[in-house]
């Protein structure tokens, strides 16, 4: 944790050293809500040989403040769904010599597991270059905490957590005063990645199995804990105080202990975007 | 300037293009048939399992004299029935394999122990009064009432649900007991759960800390590699504690945490152990699954009592053995509980 928190005053501190502050400060705040559609493909072979596939329904909730030549984003998403592996279908279990006590048969057991995968995203970011037709870069960096749980994968519970401090890179392309498009991509520094143990089982006198899990917490840099994402929006202002977003975001996440986990996830989110206290145009 | 941008650009469809094709690096999966199943298998127990020593198992061996008879154009049937007597070698009741279907096909290592030798149902009828039930979502989880001669009277199905469902249902089972002169726990049957609801519930008649067990689970690819030990104390746990004489009741089919809660209360110098030697298996699972979707558990751990001894496969003894058979529970007599009430009568 110390070093997680090194390494993000550091970053902040470069970044602010940076950046150039402006004469006259303005600032433009927005609250983002929005639905999640995303696909999720793992193999873990910690949990399985199979390639598990997930569909998911979420939610978004986003809050950015812009100041000139900074800005802080702040995202919670959480989003879940079925989580099958197609190489096996949807698989049934039934017993004959399962019956109730009136010897009506027993319900087949039918073995879809859920995913649940949930996140924190806080970010910040200082402007480094404006072109004359208004097109931004920034660069920042972002904590980003994502948890994932699922039940029934092979009759078992699945479940990782990381918490990384990310380099990211942000460029607005304004098109008119109605269009803006925007790229996102950021690359984990460093990370406290969170699995279950060797033996895929958490078992201790004392303690909860959420608390034993957490102290199982490794840390981790590049290449051991590789997870980019890349991003890509498109905003139409509808009106001074609102706009509508569609995003989509691809991420990609490998980690090798205590077996390799490979995971590609593609999101698309749909959002309605408020702002207030914004620039005067 | 105009070079810059379409530059971005560029680059902008380049990440996304390299993160679809990413999606292929998630890697292929294995084969469905038999010698690839029977490879993944054969893997997963060797890297996982934690009785190959306690059990006297050589694994290498079994791979030797199963592996020749694995072959692509084998049935699923008779793959089945190769993989079960796979699983018969390492004689381990928390092993078992399981099949989808309808009906779907279940294997379980291990002795196969008849039941027969307890009926709840003629404990509540023949013997026991003022009879209570503590359930949870409509399943009985807990029955308690009184026996002749001022004895209490507890039976656990299993120790499945959370502990503070036990905390709460099994304070009102025994305060409404703490007047008796003696107790029988009841355990016979027990199906398992968790081994520390087993910690607490024993802590309930603990009246000193003492170590029950130690586990260590495996943490290599090695036979050997295990995590280091971790200590089971049971020691008094809720706002009061009955330290007056118990009757444990076991029988072949009190099972996994059922046994550790059999290691626990025979620490407390109170509890007497009655009936028949318990299953014999302690250890946590994990679940895995093979190509052909066949899902099989595997004992990840090494469980030792106080005394340093492994009882994997052997159970644990009562100091005093008495058997039923599923002839008395027939005619309505269960020799273990009338034992129990001779002994707390005394």
């Amino acid at each position: 944790m110390k070093m997680l928190f090194s390494t993000a005053l550091l970053s902040v501190g470069w970044l602010i050293a940076s950046g150039q502050p402006s004469a006259t400060q303005q600032s433009a705040s927005e609250l983002q809500v929005g639905l999640i559609r995303e696909t999720v493909k793992t193999r873990d072979l910690q949990t399985s040989p199979m390639l598990y596939m997930g569909n998911l329904n979420g939610l978004r909730v986003g809050f950015t403040q812009r100041w000139n030549r900074h800005q802080l984003r702040v995202n919670l998403r959480a989003a879940t769904g079925s989580y099958v592996a197609p190489g096996l279908g949807v698989r049934s279990f039934s017993f004959a010599d399962e019956a109730t006590e009136g010897g009506t048969p027993a319900q087949p057991l039918v073995l879809i597991p859920t995913l649940y995968r949930g996140g924190v995203d806080v970010e910040y970011l200082l402007r480094f270059r404006e072109t004359p037709n208004h097109r931004q870069t920034w660069w920042g960096i972002g904590f980003h905490e994502q948890a994932g749980y699922a039940d029934g994968v092979a009759m078992t519970t699945w479940a990782m957590n990381t918490a990384s401090a990310s380099l990211l890179h942000h460029t607005r392309w304004p098109f008119g005063r109605r269009h803006l498009v925007a790229l996102n991509v950021s690359l984990p520094l460093v990370a406290a990645v969170t699995r279950l143990p060797y033996s895929n089982v958490v078992s201790s006198p004392d303690e909860s199995n959420a608390k034993a899990f957490m102290q199982g917490t490794q840390w981790e840099t590049l290449p051991r804990f590789i997870n980019p994402q890349v991003g890509l929006s498109y905003r139409f202002r509808v009106s001074p105080r609102w706009s509508a977003q569609a995003a989509y975001r691809y991420s990609y996440l490998r980690y090798p202990d205590p077996e390799l986990i490979r995971t590609a996830a593609h999101t698309a989110t749909l959002s309605l975007v408020y702002h207030f206290n914004f620039i005067q145009p | 300037m105009k070079t810059n941008y379409i530059l971005n650009t560029i680059f902008a469809f380049l990440l996304l293009s390299l993160s679809a094709c990413n999606d292929l690096t998630l890697g292929p999966e294995p084969a469905n048939n038999p010698e690839t199943n029977f490879e993944q298998l054969w893997q997963q127990y060797d890297r996982l399992y934690g009785l190959f020593g306690a059990k006297k198992v050589d694994w290498p061996a079994v791979y030797q004299k199963y592996r020749p008879k694995v072959t692509n154009g084998m049935s699923d049937d008779a793959f089945y029935t190769l993989t079960t007597q796979v699983l018969d070698e390492l004689n381990d009741g928390h092993v078992w394999l399981l099949a989808p279907g309808s009906p779907a096909r279940r294997h379980d290592s291990g002795p196969d122990y008849q039941k027969g030798d307890f009926n709840l149902k003629l404990v509540r009828t023949t013997y026991l009064q003022e009879v209570r039930e503590f359930s949870l979502a409509g399943d009985v989880q807990l029955v308690s009432g009184t026996l002749p001669g001022n004895i209490g009277y507890i039976h656990f199905r299993d120790f499945g649900q959370s502990r503070s469902f036990y905390e709460k249902a099994f304070e009102e089972a025994l305060s409404a007991l703490r007047d008796t002169k003696a107790l029988i726990v009841d355990i016979r049957d027990h199906e398992g759960g968790d081994d520390r609801v087993s910690q607490y519930v024993a802590g309930r008649f603990a009246s000193t800390r003492n170590l029950f067990m130690t586990s260590r689970l495996r943490n290599g690819p090695g036979h050997g590699d295990f995590t280091e030990p971790t200590e089971w104390y049971v020691a008094p746990t809720g706002s009061w504690q009955y330290t007056k004489p118990v009757a444990l009741l076991t029988n072949r089919i009190t099972e996994s945490a059922g046994e550790t809660f059999t290691l626990a209360m025979n620490q407390n110098a109170s509890v007497t152990q009655i009936g028949d030697t318990t299953y014999g298996i302690f250890s946590e699972i994990t679940r895995r699954e093979l190509p052909n979707g066949w899902i099989f558990s595997v004992s990840v751990g090494d469980y030792r009592a106080a005394d340093g001894k492994s009882y994997e496969g052997i159970g644990i003894a009562p100091e005093i053995t008495v058997v039923n058979t599923p002839a008395d529970i027939v005619a309505g007599k269960d020799k273990v509980l009338e034992k129990a009430l001779a002994v707390l009568g005394q």
